[in-house]
């Protein structure tokens, strides 16, 4: 448990980044957090670092983060999004990827409709784009020693195998 | 000879699961043949030039790993936390707040569900480590609780269930489909 002397506790919105960097600026020079401890026997837990990455981590965030951006999107909607994203999460399950894959998907997708306008045809495009990008960042199973075959001998009839927003073609099939 | 011969236990474990991630050819028999190869390779160039190859960021994914550690909060909560965290990548609203503050309510919430049998309130470790207020975390965790106990249909009367799918499994302590949704009581 933390010692005794927290700051006392704020509600204006500035409050929050400086708490976090007094608390993260105390302990680590010189020691590791109390709160870390218990990580120092296992080295791959980088107790000795780990108030620094996370340090960095929330102040990255405001640059690195999208914002809400469909009202500047003419032809694609939240809607849309969810149902892509619905989509990209039992992508994800089925070919058994890390969370991490996950989360960098959505994000580059964020990232890139904020910046550019996406039409209803290329939605899916943006998709399974930023998914095969965000393996390539996350992923450590490589994909080039699998045969040919592999893909549909593992995943069989039970692919993920849907065409969305293409307009004028029928609704997906049920994903079983 | 001695090392060929050697079995390396994860090597041969990742070997039999027989799945890779996805490559460009997948991603175009995932789609149905909707796109093309060279329409994905295009993609991928124009995506990442856009994002100037800047792919190394924040998630809400890390945040909520340290605030799980802080907590050092039992299987159930993790599991809930994972479940609420990940059901909110697919609702643009959410994207208002900071990653890390949709992990710390997603924790929130999931200490405060009465199942899982953990406690009450704001737990000091995390208002410390996180730096948020508790009203900052009880907007954000009540948007979550009403995400969670929806369940989207689209016009074409397609559910959008695949995180409550998932979290339904075995694999995941059943957690979305055993245990009740998650409620935030207003304390005054």
């Amino acid at each position: 448990m933390k010692s005794s002397d927290t700051p006392p506790s704020s509600s204006s919105t500035a409050m929050p980044l400086e708490h976090r960097l007094r608390y993260d600026k105390k302990p680590h020079s010189d020691d590791v957090c109390v709160l870390d401890r218990k990580d120092l026997a296992d080295p791959l837990l980088v107790a000795n670092y780990i108030t620094d990455m996370y340090q960095h981590l929330f102040r990255a965030q405001p640059d690195n983060c999208p914002g809400t951006y469909m009202d500047n999107q003419a032809d694609i909607n939240s809607k849309m999004r969810a149902i892509l994203i619905d989509w990209l999460i039992e992508v994800h399950m089925k070919f058994k990827l890390v969370p991490e894959t996950l989360y960098l998907c959505v994000n580059v997708i964020d990232r890139y409709c904020e910046l550019k306008p996406v039409p209803r045809a290329k939605l899916q495009l943006v998709g399974v784009t930023a998914l095969l990008i965000a393996c390539k960042y996350e992923e450590v199973r490589r994909s080039e020693e699998r045969s040919d075959e592999l893909i549909t001998l593992a995943l069989g009839t039970k692919i993920v195998h849907a065409r969305i927003f293409v307009q004028d073609t029928p609704p997906p099939r049920p994903l079983q | 000879m001695i090392l060929t011969h050697h079995p390396n236990p994860f090597r041969d474990l990742l070997r039999s699961s027989q799945i890779y991630p996805p490559e460009v050819r997948d991603c175009v028999y995932i789609t149905d043949n909707a796109y093309t190869r060279q329409e994905v390779l295009d993609m991928e160039q124009d995506m990442l030039e856009t994002l100037k190859f800047h792919i190394t960021v924040p998630t809400a994914y890390p945040f909520l790993m340290r605030y799980l550690s802080i907590l050092d909060a039992n299987q159930l909560v993790k599991t809930a936390s994972h479940y609420y965290t990940e059901r909110t990548l697919q609702e643009h609203d959410m994207l208002r707040f900071e990653p890390s503050l949709v992990s710390c309510a997603a924790v929130y919430l999931a200490f405060n569900n009465e199942d899982f049998g953990s406690g009450t309130g704001f737990p000091t470790n995390l208002k410390d480590y996180s730096g948020y207020s508790e009203e900052e975390i009880v907007e954000c965790a009540s948007l979550i609780a009403k995400k969670v106990g929806e369940e989207p249909v689209t016009a074409s009367r397609r559910q959008l269930v695949a995180v409550k799918k998932k979290y339904s499994t075995e694999k995941f302590g059943n957690i979305a489909d055993k245990y009740d949704n998650p409620v935030v009581e207003v304390m005054k």
